[in-house]
């Protein structure tokens, strides 16, 4: 079974870097076999928006984020890795690898 | 207490604080842009003079409207600003404190640091009263309905009235007064600097203190750190983008492939476009940067160039004062990377393996939802 994260992502001005970072991820994780569902909180509203389910699903939260993340009541108890916007921008592989490390942990 | 953390979390509230006033900014100044490029045809140069809303020419009157539109988006700033912070804080509750407390400040003349301490106090007073006042289950919307707007906002209104709010004002005048009377070398090397570092990390944390000063004096009508910085901004990813173009041998595919997507997010206004070069050979790359930066910044301030807005991009290139020369030093600085980042590369022998895989569009749905189920 392959591991699962889900992620968001927001900067400042919501236009840019809350895209790169979802494409980042998206891609990175795809390399690595795993699968990853990225909602963006940019400029424009909320896109990709993670419902309850996977919410669930997800092992680790990864919150790339400049801003505070609308509705974070959604992932209380979850394990979360804040890291700034431009992380995976810059190192994809490392933020993910992180977020599994931390969904292993107890 | 952990202070980095600290330092994160307040970060994260102030970024936030600044993401909701962006907008307000850009409309605000946009519109006061326009009515002053416009009135500039009539030769005028005081639109927002009371003088004009009486002028027999229609125009004339609604570019005095329009400027006076643009004012009434721009007072709004520090109410927003705080009140974002607050709610970042505090969630719902910390809005109303916040934007209360933001128009004191702004009218008691604090500016940007008064409204980051407003948005801050507001918020954490908020968070305090919600975490630390227990009331039994039938009274417990008393909280929310009453107590968090009132003493809230009491509380910070104090504060910024009889504490912070006079010698917040004092450091805002005296500031803006030291900038605004700088003149001559001194000018075009605060330029430069703001323009190296902005340049030197491509929105990391020297870029971002860089711009988020520029921003924050921004609000209180000093306008060459901002010009300077916005120059900055889109230098270093037009200039290594118009590199790979001129001179394809000298840089992989992959950076081929980065190089356009470089120049077009140079022209929307985001220098990170410019990071998988600096990533490849920081050595070379960085450098050129902030010298490419640090010049178009020194020319644009030097000439006279303005630039009110909050925007890089090349939409906000004709709202700016002597907006030619503005341009004009933006190609400056985009040459110099140019220059100096085919000078300092050498040729790359072209590996033709890899070319496939880095066009690879990133796809929401690589797997299904079966998949992501199970």
């Amino acid at each position: 079974m392959s591991r699962k994260l889900i992620a968001v992502t927001a900067c400042a001005t919501g236009v840019a870097h809350t895209y790169m970072a979802e494409k980042a991820l998206i891609q990175q994780a795809k390399k690595m076999g795993v699968l990853i569902k990225v909602e963006t909180q940019g400029a424009t509203g909320i896109g990709n928006r993670l419902n309850a389910k996977d919410c669930q699903i997800g092992e680790a939260v990864i919150f790339a984020t400049d801003t505070k993340v609308r509705d974070s009541d959604r992932f209380e108890g979850k394990k979360i890795l804040q890291v700034n916007v431009s992380d995976p921008i810059k190192n994809a592989q490392k933020v993910i690898e992180d977020a599994l490390a931390l969904a292993d942990q107890n | 207490m952990n202070w980095k953390k600290l330092g994160k979390e307040l970060e994260q509230h102030v970024m936030t604080g600044i993401s909701y006033m962006i907008p307000i900014v850009i409309a605000g100044a946009v519109l006061m842009a326009i009515s002053r490029v416009g009135a500039s045809f009539y030769g005028i140069n005081n639109i927002w003079d009371a003088q004009w809303a009486k002028s027999a020419n229609a125009v004339i009157q609604f570019l005095h409207t329009d400027d006076g539109w643009g004012g009434t988006a721009l007072g709004l700033m520090f109410p927003i600003i705080s009140a974002y912070i607050a709610y970042s804080v505090a969630d719902k509750g910390g809005i109303a404190p916040g934007i209360i407390g933001g128009t004191l400040v702004a009218s008691m003349n604090a500016g940007f640091l008064g409204a980051l301490a407003s948005g801050l106090i507001a918020g954490y007073t908020v968070k305090f009263l919600v975490a630390h006042i227990h009331l039994p289950e039938a009274a417990k919307s008393v909280l929310p309905v009453f107590i968090v707007p009132v003493v809230g906002s009491f509380i910070t209104l104090f504060l910024i009235q009889y504490v912070i709010g006079v010698p917040f004002a004092g450091i805002n005048t005296g500031l803006a007064a030291w900038l605004k009377g700088m003149t001559g070398t001194n000018r075009v090397l605060l330029a430069a600097i703001i323009g190296g570092m902005v340049g030197f990390d491509l929105g990391g944390p020297v870029n971002k203190a860089a711009v988020t000063t520029a921003m924050a004096l921004l609000t209180s009508g000093v306008y060459d750190p901002n010009t300077a910085a916005q120059v900055a901004i889109i230098i270093p990813p037009l200039g290594l983008g118009l590199a790979t173009m001129i001179n394809k041998r000298k840089f992989s595919p992959e950076l081929q492939e980065a190089g356009n997507a470089s120049l077009v997010m140079g022209l929307i206004g985001v220098s990170e476009g410019a990071i998988p070069f600096a990533i490849e050979s920081p050595l070379k790359v960085i450098p050129a940067n902030m010298i490419g930066s640090a010049l178009g910044s020194a020319i644009a301030v030097g000439l006279g160039a303005v630039n009110r807005a909050p925007i890089s991009g090349f939409y906000g290139w004709f709202a700016v004062e002597k907006w030619w020369i503005y341009i004009f030093a933006i190609l400056v600085g985009t040459l110099t990377v140019t220059a100096l980042t085919l000078l300092f590369r050498k040729n790359v022998t072209v590996t033709t393996e890899e070319t496939a895989t880095t066009t690879e569009d990133a796809d929401a749905t690589y797997f299904s939802e079966d998949q992501w189920e199970n």
